[in-house]
This record gives C-alpha cells, structure tokens and sequence, in this order.
C-alpha cells in the first residue's frame, strides 16, 4: 500500500466566503498503480494531487505516502519527501528556461545533500535517453518545442527515481499528437519501472482510459474508482 | 543546498537580473564612495597634518599664567622649570619621554637671502631650543614627501658630476664624484658652538650647565678617567698649549676637559675639530682655531671674508710662525666664528643647524613676498641648504649689547617642522642653552619653556592633561589647538561618516524594493524549487546569498570610486593650492581595516534590505504558484 487518504478536507478561504474543495476524501492507491484522477474543473484533483504530493499541508484528515504521515512533517522533512519520494510534472512545464536542459533535469539533486556529485551528469543523460532527448542535452530549455520542454520536465521528476509521480494534466498544454507521445513516454515508464506510482491529474476520457485505474471526483468528493 | 551549487545558483541569477542588481547597487556605491571618502581623508588629515603638528600621543605644556592688570603673568616660579620637572613629568603614569623646549632669552637679527632675492632681507631673530630626538622622525618624512615631489616635478634627473659641494645644486652634496641629495633631517643635530668665556671674570657662570670656563671657551670638565662619556679622553684642555694664542692669560685658564679621542691617521670625525696631541701623549678632538682678516665683515656674504686662516697649521707644512706659511681656510663646510664681531680670533665652527616652521613660508608666500617685491618660495627644496646669519645681542627692538659681546653665526635651514616656532628659528636645544648661558647667565640657560609628553597611547593622554594642570601647567598653545581641530575633525568626519551610512540606509531600502521585485518576477522558479525539494532555508539562503554579492559588488566599486576621487583631489591639490611644506602628498589614508569595515557594512545594508524579500520567497506556496 503506497498511498492512504481518510477523510481528507480542504477548504479556502477568501475573505468571509469559505470554498469547500474537497470534503471528506478517502481512498488508497496501491505501490505500481497507475491511476488516473478524473474530474471537471474546479473538483478538487489537482488540489488533491498536491496534499498527495506535500506541496499543500494546509489540510485536514490523514493523508499517508509511502508510510510517511504528511501532517507530521516539518518543512524539512516535507521537502525531502519532494526530493526523495514524489515527483511532479505539471500541466505548465515549469522549467528553468535560462538553464540547460541537463541542468533542469539535474536541479532535484540540489537539494539532496546525501547525493553523491559524481554521476550526476550520468544519471541525467541516461533518464533524458529514457525520455527520448539524450541528442538535447546541452541545450537551453527555451529553444525546446511544448512536447520537448514536457519530455524534459518528467525527465527531472523521475532523475531521483521517486516512489510516486504526480502529473497534472500533463498533456493539457500540447496538442494531442504531442499528447499522445508524452502519454507513450509515461507507459513506458510505469511499464520499466513497475514499483513507481503513477497518478494523473485529467478531465480529458481519452487520457484517463489509457490509466489502469480511473478514480473520479465531483465537488470535493470521490464518485468512483475508490479502492 | 551545497555552498559551491548555492553561489553557481546566485551567479546565475544575477547575471540575469544584472541590470536590476545594478540599479540597486547605485545607492549602495554612493553611500560607501561618500563613506570611505571622507573617512579617509579624515584619518590622512590626522596622520599627515595634524599628527605633524603634535601626535595623538604627545602633548605641549606651559606654566600656567594668569591676567594681571592687563598682563599674564606667570603662576610658577622659574625655578620650577629645570631638569626637576623634566623627572617629574617622568614619573607621570603613562609617559615615556619628556622632551624640554628652550626659547631664547636674547635679542638676535637675522639676514640673508640675496641669492634668492636678489639682496639681504633684514629681520629681527627669535629663537628656540628642541631636542633633535623629537623632530628627526617628522623631518626625514617632509624631506622624503618633498623629494618626491621634487623629483615628479623633474621627470627625470640628470647626473651631475661634481668635484666639491659647491658644484652641485643647492640640496646636493658631492659624494663619489656625483652629485647625490643632501640628507638634511640628519643635520638636526649639535654641531660645535664654542662658548666664550673669561674664567679670571666671571668664572663658570655663563657657561653652559655641566661645562667650566676652560682656555676661553666654556667645556666639559672632568676629573680623570672614567669621569667623560664612550668615546672621550679627559685630558688638560689642549686649547691651552695650542700655537695661536687666541685670548687674554685670565681666559686661558686651563682645567681638565673631556674631548673625542681620535687617532692622527683618521683625524676627526666633525670637520670644526682638529686632532691634536695632548701633552699627556693622547690624541683628542680640539676645537679648530681660526683668524679673521676683518672681523667686521663676518656679516659678509662673500665666502673670504668669513672663511678666516686657520691658526697653528701651515698649508705648505712649515711649521707655524715661519714666515714662508701658507694660510689655510676653515675646513670644508665651516667658517671662522669669531668670539665677537669685535675679535680676530675664534674657532671654526659649522653652520647652526635651524628648522623652519611651515606656516612661516605660508605667511610669507600669501603676504610677505608681494608686499617687499619677493619671490615666492616653491617648497622645501628652494631653502634646504640655503644659509644665512645670525647676529646675537643685536635687535630692532631692544637696546643693542655692547659689540665686544655680539656674536655672528652662520646657519643653515636643514629642514620644516610644525613644531618649530611660527615666527623665528628653532635649532637644536644645546645651541639655545649655550647661547642662553653665554649671554645671561647660566640659570637662563636651566629654565626650559615648555615641556613635551609623548606617551604610549592615545588613551593616555586625557589623564595626563589632568595631572599636569595639577602641577600648574597647562596645554601649550599649539597643542591645544591640534586637539581641538582632531576633536572638530572627528567630528565632521563622524558626521559624514553617518551621513553616507543614511545613504546606504536609503540604499538598503532601493535594494529591498528591488529583491521584492526579482522575487515577484521569480516566483515559478522558486516554486519549482520548492517542488523538487528545496527547503525555506534553501530559498532564504539563496537570496541572502545574492544581497552578500550585491554588497561586496557595491561595496568594492563604491571604494574604487572614493580612491578614485581622492586621487582627484590630490591632483587638484597639487596643482591648486599655495605652495606649503605642511601639505602631504596624499590627504587620505586607506586602512584595510576602514575598507573591510565599508564592505561589511555595505553586506550588511544588504542583508537587512534582503531579510523581507528572502522570507517572502521562503515561504512562496508552490501549490499556489505551480498551479495558478
């Protein structure tokens, strides 16, 4: 069992006006899943991505990742279940477009003191080759295509080897035959690596049917696919 | 996040953000350029000007006077001013040296000048007494500022081949064949004045403390061996034996006198001594006697009216009284003093060292030299060297002593002292003593005027002016000004200095707005960071990292724009303003300690203008970020 959520709440606040987003999610994904998280804008899969991802700590319930209770952790600890455990692609990219690409894919590894700085370069041309980009190494992120930037981005989330990837909507910003190579980028993935989690955040059917598992969700609350 | 990938990751960022980093540096610069720049030309201006006058760790003091129907008197009594206080001042917490200054208790003229100005400037003379130990260490400084002056002046030098002194340009000497600079501070010293005296008269009072009227000439006297100091025979005065007799019998009273051995090879180390055999069988070191043609003309600026024939020695080597004798002159670098302007007979002595005081060549050159139709002086090296005369017991002001008893002297500017007196001459103490002692007994040649304290340390001093004052002293004029202008400088120097710490203050809050900025522009990027695994620290770390650099950067450039304008100012200062020995060739002082201190505290406007921003970047919400 990799990941357990119980009766997760989350609401923001803006001003006097409280919006629930997510109200009482509860569901588990098992280590090797790969799960898509299904809704409508607006139905909380992203917010609940990133109370899976530590990325927001701001909620209430238990939420469980590989063992580790998410409530309970400190910055630092939080940071480096970032580092270590799970890893996120997001809709947008989110590169460092002044950097080279093996640099992107490198940053992870500057923030984890225990790494050793000696294969660095090594392990990052080799997750680049697995992505398909090995030829695009030494190149700036900004003269990448949508679908090279998005190759590079999951090239830096799986450079740490994490336990769990969360991808949010990852196919949003590109076309769909763009879409569709980066689809066949993850199933390559989850297929080598059989013990990484893979949950993707997506309102689009087509994607969610290439998942094994569909988990939908409807204002703040799971509609199917619970485990 | 690893030292090494926290300044790769703050290079990168300011290489992009260059321009903002530089207008924000702006500030920053000025306030550190105005900081330094005045810091250090505060401390230059206390090192080169006003230490030169008096150091932090000496002071000048005086008897005590008070008013008194319109005229200051004196508290303490004259007897109170001899070596005694000197021992006192001594034993005072904190001294370690105590250095007497005598002035002159007699009317004195002073001329001299027509190579310079075309014709003998007359002036009335007045003079003091300092110890040489106290000035050499300033002298040797004017003399080597001057020197580079000179020689930037020049370009470049050409050699002179010379045969005597007088080839050579004034401040030169002949050394090797060569013309080589004079060094004159090393002049600063006693060179030989004989006392006249009559010991059948007047006895040992008015010769010098220590001394006894001996062969007409005031000496030290000693009892046998052992009695003289290193280097000295006590021997009976071979001035009585000697071939010329120069005085009456009643002044050839002989005593036993202590005189530098010598050996007859080598001869004598001054040039006015003359080795002799003693009728004892040693060699000493004697006073060179001489004869003037017309003692009248001592005054004169031709040389053979005051070289004088020297007395008991042939030039031809015939011995003395032959009628086939060859003159010789007074030895190179002396003249032939006589006793009086009265006397024929007298000893040949070399010119009395005499410094000058820099604010006199300021007054001349600003008033003097327009109102009498005179040249202007052009610094140190126009008067080094340059001689003139000096006629004791003569005045414009005063009664005249009889003539039989004024004295000529030669002197010679051998250098510019703050300390000297503003308006006269300041020789070696000895001279003043012995001249003191020649013409007004030997109580006026005891009774020093004023005494300086030189400490270990700065922090000494306050309580040292409280316990001389106790004694009845109080600080000297001029030493009371240096401390108040060092009080006034610290002060607009701490004005300035907090003046451009408001600036890099202000800076502080330019490079806060700027960080909030490139924080704002940057938000993604630390949002990924966050996502990846950077802690808040990291992020705090990363951009206090960035305002270090901005403080080094600001800091360094700001210290090269104030050393770059000090050089300015003292271009324009060499350039524009009136010629004085007192002005240093550089005006500021740059201590690593003053320029590590503007760099840290340029970082340290930066950090505190970075605290906000950092901890608004350490606490950017990715999940925010990353999905907006």
């Amino acid at each position: 069992m990799t990941i357990r959520l119980t009766d997760v709440h989350k609401t923001y606040r803006v001003g006097e006006v409280a919006n629930h987003v997510l109200q009482g999610v509860s569901c588990t994904i098992e280590a090797g899943d790969y799960v898509a998280l299904m809704g409508a804008s607006g139905s909380g899969k992203s917010t609940l991505l990133n109370i899976i991802g530590g990325l927001d700590t701001d909620f209430d319930g238990e939420v469980t990742v590989c063992g580790q209770v998410l409530k309970r952790m400190g910055d630092r600890e939080l940071s480096r279940f970032r580092n270590r455990t799970v890893s996120f692609v997001f809709q947008q990219f989110h590169l460092l477009p002044h950097l080279p690409v093996v640099d992107n894919v490198m940053m992870p590894s500057w923030f984890d003191p225990d790494r050793s700085q000696l294969d660095l370069h090594d392990r990052a041309r080799q997750v680049l080759a697995q992505v398909g980009l090995a030829h695009k190494a030494g190149s700036t992120a900004n003269h990448l295509s949508g679908g090279e930037k998005q190759r590079v981005a999951i090239a830096r989330a799986i450079f740490n080897a994490p336990q769990v990837l969360l991808c949010d909507e990852p196919t949003g910003a590109l076309d769909s035959k763009t879409g569709d190579m980066v689809m066949q980028v993850f199933e390559e993935l989850h297929a080598k690596t059989r013990d990484m989690t893979l949950i993707m955040v997506t309102h689009a059917e087509s994607i969610a049917q290439r998942c094994r598992r569909i988990i939908r969700i409807s204002d703040g609350a799971i509609l199917s696919g619970d485990a | 996040m690893s030292l090494w990938r926290t300044i790769w990751a703050v290079w990168g960022n300011i290489r992009r953000n260059r321009r903002s980093f530089v207008m924000a540096s702006v500030g920053l610069v000025v306030g550190v350029a105005t900081g330094t720049f005045f810091v250090a030309l505060g401390a230059g201006v206390q090192t080169k000007v006003l230490n030169r006058i008096y150091p932090v760790n000496q002071i000048e003091v005086e008897p005590k006077t008070v008013g008194l129907m319109g005229i200051r008197e004196q508290v303490l009594s004259n007897d109170r001013l001899g070596k005694e206080m000197v021992r006192e001042f001594s034993a005072l917490p904190g001294v370690t040296r105590v250095y007497p200054k005598l002035r002159s208790k007699l009317q004195a003229r002073l001329w001299g000048g027509k190579s310079l100005f075309g014709y003998d400037a007359r002036t009335e003379a007045f003079f003091d007494g300092l110890d040489a130990a106290l000035l050499a260490p300033e002298l040797r400084q004017v003399e080597r500022v001057e020197e580079k002056r000179r020689r930037r002046a020049l370009k470049r030098r050409r050699t002179v081949v010379c045969k005597r002194d007088e080839d050579c340009p004034l401040g030169q000497g002949c050394e090797a064949e060569t013309c080589v600079d004079t060094e004159y501070w090393k002049r600063f010293e006693h060179r030989g004045i004989q006392v006249p005296c009559d010991a059948g008269k007047t006895g040992d009072a008015f010769c010098p403390p220590g001394t006894t009227c001996s062969a007409g000439v005031c000496s030290t006297a000693c009892s046998g061996a052992g009695t003289c100091g290193a280097g000295e025979a006590c021997v009976v005065d071979p001035l009585c034996t000697s071939p010329g007799a120069t005085g009456a019998d009643s002044e050839r009273t002989c005593a036993k006198v202590c005189r530098p051995s010598c050996t007859p090879a080598e001869g004598c180390a001054d040039a006015h001594l003359t080795c002799v055999a003693t009728s004892g069988g040693e060699s000493v070191c004697a006073p060179t006697e001489c004869r003037l043609a017309d003692p009248r003309r001592q005054l004169s600026d031709r040389p053979s009216d005051w070289r004088g024939e020297v007395v008991g020695v042939c030039g031809n080597g015939v011995p003395w009284g032959d009628p086939a004798c060859e003159f010789t002159t007074c030895p190179r670098g002396t003249y032939c003093a006589g006793r009086s302007i009265t006397h024929k007979v007298g000893f040949c002595e070399q010119p009395v060292p005499v410094l000058l005081s820099p604010f006199l060549i300021e007054i001349f050159n600003s008033s003097v030299a327009e109102s009498l139709g005179l040249q202007r002086l052009d610094g140190v090296d126009t008067l080094l060297g340059f001689q003139f005369r000096l006629l004791f017991g003569d005045s414009y002001f005063a009664d005249d002593l009889p003539t039989e008893v004024q004295a000529a002297k030669r002197a010679e500017i051998v250098g510019f002292s703050n300390k000297a007196l503003d308006f006269g001459v300041t020789m070696p103490i000895d001279y003043v003593r012995a001249i003191n002692a020649r013409y007004k007994g030997r109580e006026a040649a005891k009774q020093f005027s004023t005494f300086i304290l030189e400490t270990e340390g700065n922090e000494d001093v306050a309580g040292l002016i409280a316990a001389v004052e106790e004694r009845g002293f109080q600080l000297a004029r001029k030493s009371s000004d240096a401390r108040k202008a060092a009080d006034l400088l610290f002060i607009l120097t701490a004005i300035f200095a907090f003046i451009s710490i408001v600036i890099a203050a202000v800076a502080a809050v330019n490079i806060a707005n700027t960080f909030l900025m490139i924080i704002a522009e940057r938000r993604y990027e630390i949002g990924i960071m966050r996502a990846v695994g950077a802690t808040r620290a990291d992020i705090r770390r990363l951009i206090i990292f960035e305002a270090v650099s901005l403080g080094v950067f600001g800091g360094a450039v700001g210290e090269l724009v104030s050393f770059g304008l000090s050089r300015v100012v003292n271009h324009l200062a060499t350039d524009h303003l009136e010629v004085a020995i007192s002005k240093p060739d550089d005006f500021f002082v740059y201590e690593p300690a003053m320029l590590a201190g503007a760099i840290g505290i340029a970082v340290l406007f930066c950090i505190v203008g970075a605290l906000v921003p950092a901890q608004r970047a350490a606490t950017t919400d990715p999940a925010v970020v990353l999905t907006s």
